[in-house]
């Protein structure tokens, strides 16, 4: 009954976990002229992965067949391991380059691993409540980024003379979908471990203003910078914040943009060790099944 | 209890990556850098940095500024050798200004704009602009800010408030359109005159070079003709109107012979049919005098009919210049 009642903790979790690296790293550099197009698929894209997530978790209770289970949960486990490491190199890769290039990556590694393992190995509900502060916070920034970038925003980069084809388009959205849209299959895992609902509302809401929030960042960069020099920066939103002005001179936002990043690469990382850990553990009793005397 | 030392651990952690603590720690102990130049006589690049020197020892000693220059064969060769010049290191990341000299050659632009992006500590919010003399431009006094790069920063965008133009100049808006395969694009004009710097109009980028300077009057017709003309003034002689921009829309035709059509609607206070007609004269007139003077397209409509006509693109994609060498220009203004 207890974890029920962290649904709404649930919805802000899935929603940091959507933002993750994208946040800072759309477009990425393999993109090209028609990333906006791109990114729109993987947007759709994201939400079909999630419903089919759904139907593969609930056949398993529905076949009841060992084997299948096992795939499923070491598939999670293994995919939950990879997303917690790339979301982890990529924090590193963003320190060494923009946050604090003077200083050794070690130092760094070290506090992140060390929060992250803490987070980890608390009670679910830490992370859950850590997630409401830290989307809240996210939410205000990236919105408030996103206004007060719209004066310079430049539309051309939004116009097209014509629909480039379908096989453009895919190429563009290939490689958007394997890192927005794929992770997506992680998040009914986690709704099972975090708060054991059958509802799916959490999820998808948290998924959809997650994205919601991403699709802001994605315009910033484009509207400011088009698809072609976004597509050549390294950290995309971190250049972007560089741009706006507050106040007189260079009063900027940076500071909270690396903020806001520090936040959605901690929880997406934490979030993955947890679900890693949590099918492991089913794979466990999946083979070995808890005796009752 | 566990939360709070659970939130509070992230927050303590968060402050300490997240801001940019290891540069501003450090940057009372170095030379703030506040505009860079940049010139070229064919092998070398000349390298211009504006540096305000701040005695720390003694808080009592007003920040002065100093120019220091120094040439290599390579932009990082050149800022090294500015930099075993002085005792501290430099601080790139409040440079204002990047002033480009007129003589500047496509291939030394092109490093210039490579050299900006990948060096993470200048700002890609940095006013580009052109100037005949960087080291003259970035030597005067200033008058309003610690540092004259901080002056041009100011007047730009307050030429820009007053005229309407909208620059663009920032470097990221040039190396977007560079990046994006635009072949023209616009910095402010600077000249250095007995009462100092000035804004004198637009300098015309195509291919990364330049290949005109419009004074202030033919720079507004050039952002009318060229749809960046937002809300400002406009002057022909001695007349003069207050125009807001309603709609600009562009058509060719190449059936019997090649034409671009400007379609404009304006509006604004005495902006009659005869004030129209004195405009479309002006912005023929202007257009003719560039392509005689420049012999090629200097205002970018190529770029602009291919974003509309995807025919135009097809067709004219490398015979472009034969349709624009026949092409005449008709202005229709409306008010």
């Amino acid at each position: 009954m207890e974890k029920a009642d962290y649904g709404r903790h649930f919805f802000c979790l899935a929603a940091l976990f959507a933002l993750g690296e994208s946040v800072i790293g759309l477009p990425y550099s393999d993109s090209g002229k028609y990333s906006f197009l791109g990114f729109a698929f993987a947007v759709a894209a994201s939400f079909a992965v999630l419903g089919i997530s759904y139907f593969l978790l609930k056949s398993k209770s529905v076949f009841g067949v060992k084997a299948y289970s096992a795939v499923l949960l070491s598939a999670a486990a293994v995919y939950a391991l990879y997303n917690a490491v790339a979301s982890f190199t990529e924090f590193l890769r963003f320190v060494d380059k923009i946050l604090l290039p003077d200083t050794p990556r070690f130092f760094i590694a070290v506090i992140f691993v060390l929060t992250c393992a803490y987070l980890t190995s608390r009670k679910n509900s830490v992370i859950l409540k850590l997630s409401v502060i830290f989307f809240v916070l996210s939410a205000a920034g990236i919105i408030l980024f996103f206004l007060l970038s719209v004066k310079d925003f430049n539309t051309e980069w939004f116009l097209i003379n014509r629909f480039p084809g379908l096989k453009a388009v895919l190429k563009e959205t290939m490689p958007m979908a394997a890192r927005v849209s794929l992770p997506f299959a992680l998040i009914p895992f986690a709704a099972e471990f975090f708060i054991n609902s059958k509802s799916k509302k959490y999820a998808f809401t948290g998924a959809a203003a997650g994205l919601g929030l991403l699709v802001l960042c994605f315009a910033d960069c484009i509207f400011l910078f088009g698809p072609q020099l976004s597509a050549r920066c390294d950290f995309p939103l971190a250049a972007a914040v560089s741009t706006v002005t507050v106040g007189p001179l260079f009063t900027r936002m940076d500071g909270l943009v690396y903020c806001i990043y520090f936040a959605t690469a901690l929880i997406k990382t934490a979030f993955c060790l947890k679900i890693c850990f949590f099918s492991l553990s089913k794979l466990k009793i999946c083979f070995y099944p808890l005796k009752t005397h | 209890m566990k939360k709070i030392i659970s939130v509070i651990l992230i927050a303590v952690v968060s402050t300490l990556l997240c801001g940019c603590g290891g540069e501003n720690a450090k940057s009372d102990r170095r030379y703030m850098v506040s505009s860079l130049g940049f010139s070229t006589d064919g092998a070398l690049i000349n390298v211009f940095a504006e540096i305000i020197i701040v005695n720390s020892e003694d808080p009592e000693t007003s920040p002065e500024t100093k120019v220091f220059a120094a040439s290599a064969p390579t932009i990082s060769g050149a800022l090294d050798k500015i930099g075993s010049s002085l005792e501290r290191p430099m601080l790139l990341n409040h440079c204002a200004v990047i002033a480009i000299g007129e003589k500047m050659t496509p291939l030394w632009l092109g490093k210039i704009c490579d050299y900006c992006f990948h060096e993470n500590r200048i700002t890609m919010s940095a006013y580009m602009i052109s100037v005949e003399d960087p080291y003259k431009l970035l030597s005067e006094k200033s008058r309003s800010s610690a540092a004259k790069g901080y002056d041009i920063m100011g007047m730009i965008e307050q030429q820009s408030e007053r005229t309407g133009l909208s620059y663009n100049s920032r470097y990221f808006e040039v190396e977007a359109r560079r990046e994006a395969g635009k072949k023209i694009f616009t910095l402010p004009h600077f000249i250095c005159g007995e009462e100092g710097a000035s804004v004198d109009g637009l300098s015309v980028f195509k291919d990364d070079r330049l290949i005109t300077d419009l004074s202030n009057d033919d720079s507004g017709c050039y952002a009318v003709i060229t749809g960046e003309f937002e809300k400002g003034t406009l002057r022909f002689g001695a007349e003069e109107y207050r125009l807001q921009s309603r709609k600009v829309d562009y058509l060719y035709s190449d059936t019997d012979e090649n034409k671009i059509i400007l379609k404009l609607r304006l509006s604004g206070e005495n902006f009659d049919d005869k004030a129209c007609k004195r405009l479309e004269d002006g912005l023929e007139s202007l257009y003719d005098r560039l392509k005689s003077e420049v012999g090629n397209d200097a205002f970018g409509f190529y770029d602009i009919l291919s974003l509309k006509y995807s025919e135009f693109e097809d067709k004219y994609r490398s015979e472009y210049d034969n349709f624009f060498g026949s092409a005449d220009f008709i202005a229709e203004c409306r008010s």
